[in-house]
């Protein structure tokens, strides 16, 4: 154990940590912001009692999701000094954007919102409530622009010993960063998705005012599926970003050992990272790598050997953590429409399976936002900054190995004693239903 | 470049000083809350109050932090990891505050929650206090930086720096109260509003008292930064005289007006005088993280520049527009009127 790797675990463990709570701040602040609308256009009351009883979870996630955010913005600076030197120049800027822009109108509308149900009229309290659905979509594109300059370095030049930005609207231009911001908002839209018909399954399924949650569900359901989709198009829209700008972290997805042109994809494969190979290749599609990484049947894929092994990523977490999200992701397809058919045909209700399937499905698309975290992360490694900057050089030297362990043990009692708390209140008042609203 | 650099040392300032004169009234609150509400629907009160706020006027500290990794992103990597343990502990009050004002009334036990609101509100408040008493005068920065840890800052300079910053908030957080709530606890919180003015007055001239004797390198009487120096402190003081003379007359509004305006004058004084250096050291100029050798190059701050002056009016208009359609009095007599 060392810093570096203290540092690293840190980073990973608050990073993950912290983005169980994000994607539902992203995904149910929409539904609710929709519910609310619906009131406020309909003056159905069933709308209001959605509205104020999922915006209660809301806000539950949502505060832990806020103070846990924080740490990550000083970690930078507190463990990664050398980093924050070497990239502050860009980095820095959509982080400061992301607080101007995105963090006030987020926690300052939401502030209104809670407390200004009888003080402000309702037009302006249904505008605070999208207001802070569109801070919180802010907040993910600066962000999310932040880690693109990590994954693939644009409009810098270097100088003085760092990257100096010299020109922001090619920052901005960053393919890699529109097409990951929304791969990963349209995500965050399916963990909302799934949140909210996996409550309403509950209470359908319960009778407790099924002719409500029935509601939310439909909703929840279209919401679902175009999301659920749009996830799988900027998801192959990302693959071949990916594979023209980072091959290697491509090679360790699918696990490609040897360049190759007209590659097929394998269904079934094990790899055999010890042995630079893979050990069972099976249910070969042919041509379909090659399509999926350059839209070309003949196109070329750069194999892990063409790269020398210190440039290389941790080929079987990478791998296995992409496959699994990939399942995940048609799963979700599915799911959602056949949620969509049955909603429009008014039969939920007929199916307790089947919405006993998606009250057990909720955890999963959070599942695969975090192992699509770990191969966007892991993936990059050894990189800090893609082919600038190596993990292994960016931490702060000044930091004893006593400091780190403090602060690590802090965090890991303190978030672990966070989780338990807020999911608890989560299940809790999820669990009650509407009689109190 | 120089001009900007210049700049960014006022604008960096500002995000300091609207994040200590916005978060210090909360910050207070959560100090007293225990000690001033004498039942559940006044220590409801007290949270209700504050409810709103407290969460945008901690994202003036993040956009502090976010602005000094773009504007001088090597005083960010020195500051951040030099003071590692200190801020390890801001963050973890925070965390353990914001937690609890949101969560608390969702839960049966109460005792734990109000724990954390006391000591995550005082843990930040006389941290950051210790950080900046010693970064306003200097730190024993040498060739590999500086590594006194957290007790390397509570020096005389540092433990007295957090005193005053705990008796200020405490001051501004009682007014506060005293403003907003109604129904015999904001009599209360009026009555220790005035005296914690006396106790803040205690720290604030003591502060001033040992102002030419802390360790200060750079702190020439040439250059208009001393000047200005001395000039918001002047301006400070006669905030702080006025705080007391509306407390006397009764007159709430007025008197949390003059406590904004003195704690801005006050930290207005306090960057000035610590210009043009973010992390002074006392053992050689050398080795001083000004904001000549730490920040980002010129078009970096360019952007910066235009994104401060667009954000931050921007920003302090909507806060303004929340504060004032949410300037309801709270009253913890009437519980079905509180907020869980």
């Amino acid at each position: 154990m060392d810093v570096l790797f203290l540092s690293r675990l840190q980073f990973a463990l608050t990073a993950a940590f912290h983005f169980l709570f994000v994607p539902m701040t992203l995904g149910v602040v929409v539904p609710v912001a929709v519910m609310q609308t619906f009131w406020y256009k309909t003056g159905d009351e069933k709308w209001l009692r959605l509205t104020r009883f999922f915006g209660r979870l809301f806000l539950i996630n949502f505060a832990i999701g806020v103070v846990t955010g924080i740490s990550l913005e000083f970690q930078f600076g507190m463990n990664w000094a050398r980093y924050s030197r070497y990239v502050g120049d860009v980095f820095g800027v959509p982080l400061a954007l992301e607080a101007a822009m995105a963090f006030f109108l987020e926690s300052t509308f939401l502030g209104l919102w809670i407390f200004g149900w009888e003080r402000i009229s309702r037009k302006a309290h249904l505008a605070a409530i999208w207001l802070v659905a569109l801070g919180s979509n802010l907040s993910a594109l600066w962000i999310l622009f932040a880690n693109a300059f990590m994954q693939r370095p644009v409009g810098y030049q270097l100088a003085n010993g760092r990257v100096e930005l010299v020109d922001f609207p090619a920052f901005m231009a960053n393919a890699y960063g529109w097409v990951k911001f929304f791969h990963t908002v349209f995500s965050a839209y399916v963990v909302g998705a799934f949140f909210v018909m996996g409550v309403s399954a509950y209470h359908i399924l319960k009778k407790k005012d099924p002719e409500i949650f029935r509601k939310s569900f439909k909703l929840a359901s279209y919401f679902g599926a175009a999301s659920a989709l749009l996830v799988f198009v900027f998801g192959d829209f990302h693959a071949k970003d990916i594979s023209r700008f980072q091959p290697a972290k491509f090679a360790a997805m699918e696990s490609v050992w040897e360049t190759q042109k007209a590659a097929a994809y394998p269904l079934i494969l094990v790899p055999d990272e010890k042995n630079e190979t893979n050990k069972l290749e099976a249910l070969k599609i042919p041509y379909l790598l090659s399509v999926l990484a350059t839209y070309d049947p003949r196109g070329e894929i750069k194999g892990l050997k063409s790269f020398p092994a210190e440039d290389r990523p941790p080929v079987l977490l990478t791998f296995a953590s992409f496959r699994t999200m990939v399942g995940l992701g048609f799963l979700f397809i599915g799911l959602t429409l056949l949620s969509v058919y049955l909603s429009y045909k008014d039969e939920v209700e007929k199916y307790p399976l089947f919405l006993k399937i998606m009250l057990c499905a909720v955890p999963l698309p959070y599942l695969a936002m975090q192992l699509g975290w770990i191969v966007a992360e892991v993936g990059r490694q050894p990189w800090a900054v893609y082919g600038l900057l190596r993990t292994g050089e960016s931490f702060s030297k000044n930091l004893k190995l006593s400091q780190v362990m403090f602060s690590i043990a802090g965090y890991g009692i303190i978030y672990a004693a966070l989780g338990v708390t807020g999911f608890y209140l989560i299940f809790k008042y999820a669990r009650k239903g509407l009689e109190h609203y | 470049m120089e001009i900007l650099q210049i700049t960014w040392f006022v604008l960096w300032s500002l995000l300091w000083i609207m994040y200590f004169a916005l978060d210090g009234f909360d910050l207070g609150c959560g100090i007293v809350m225990n000690f001033i509400a004498r039942d559940e629907n006044e220590k409801r009160s007290i949270i209700n109050s504050i409810g709103p706020f407290w969460d945008g006027n901690e994202v003036w500290l993040i956009t502090a932090g976010g602005a000094t990794f773009a504007a001088f992103p090597a005083a960010y990597a020195d500051m951040f990891s030099w003071l590692y343990v200190p801020l390890f502990l801001v963050l973890a009050g925070l965390i353990f505050r914001g937690v609890s004002f949101e969560l608390r009334g969702k839960t049966e036990n109460k005792r734990v929650w109000d724990i954390f609101i006391f000591a995550g509100s005082l843990a930040p408040a006389f941290l950051l206090g210790a950080v900046f008493g010693n970064l306003w005068a200097s730190l024993p920065v040498g060739p590999a930086g500086y590594s006194g840890g957290l007790t390397g800052l509570l020096n005389v300079n540092g433990f007295l720096t957090a005193l005053v910053f705990v008796s200020f908030f405490v001051m501004h957080g009682l007014i506060w109260i005293a403003l907003k709530t109604e129904g015999e606890m904001d009599q209360r919180a009026y009555g220790y509003s005035v005296k914690s003015w006396h106790a803040a007055f205690f720290f604030f001239a003591l502060f001033l008292l040992l102002l030419p004797f802390r360790q200060n390198p750079n702190f020439s009487p040439a250059g208009t930064a001393p000047a200005l120096m001395a000039a918001f402190y002047a301006l400070a003081a006669a905030s702080f005289l006025l705080i007391r003379k509306k407390l006397k007359a009764g007159k709430l509004p007025a008197a949390f007006g003059s406590s904004l305006a003195f704690l801005i004058f006050f930290f207005a004084a306090s960057f000035s005088g610590s210009y043009p250096n973010i992390i002074p050291s006392s053992l050689s100029p050398e080795f001083n993280v000004s904001v000549f050798n730490s920040s980002s190059g010129l078009y970096t701050l360019k952007i910066m520049t235009a994104v401060a002056l667009l954000f931050v009016p921007l920003v302090i208009g909507y806060q303004v527009w929340v504060y004032r359609a949410l300037n309801h009095k709270i009253n913890p007599r009437k519980p079905e009127t509180l907020h869980y």
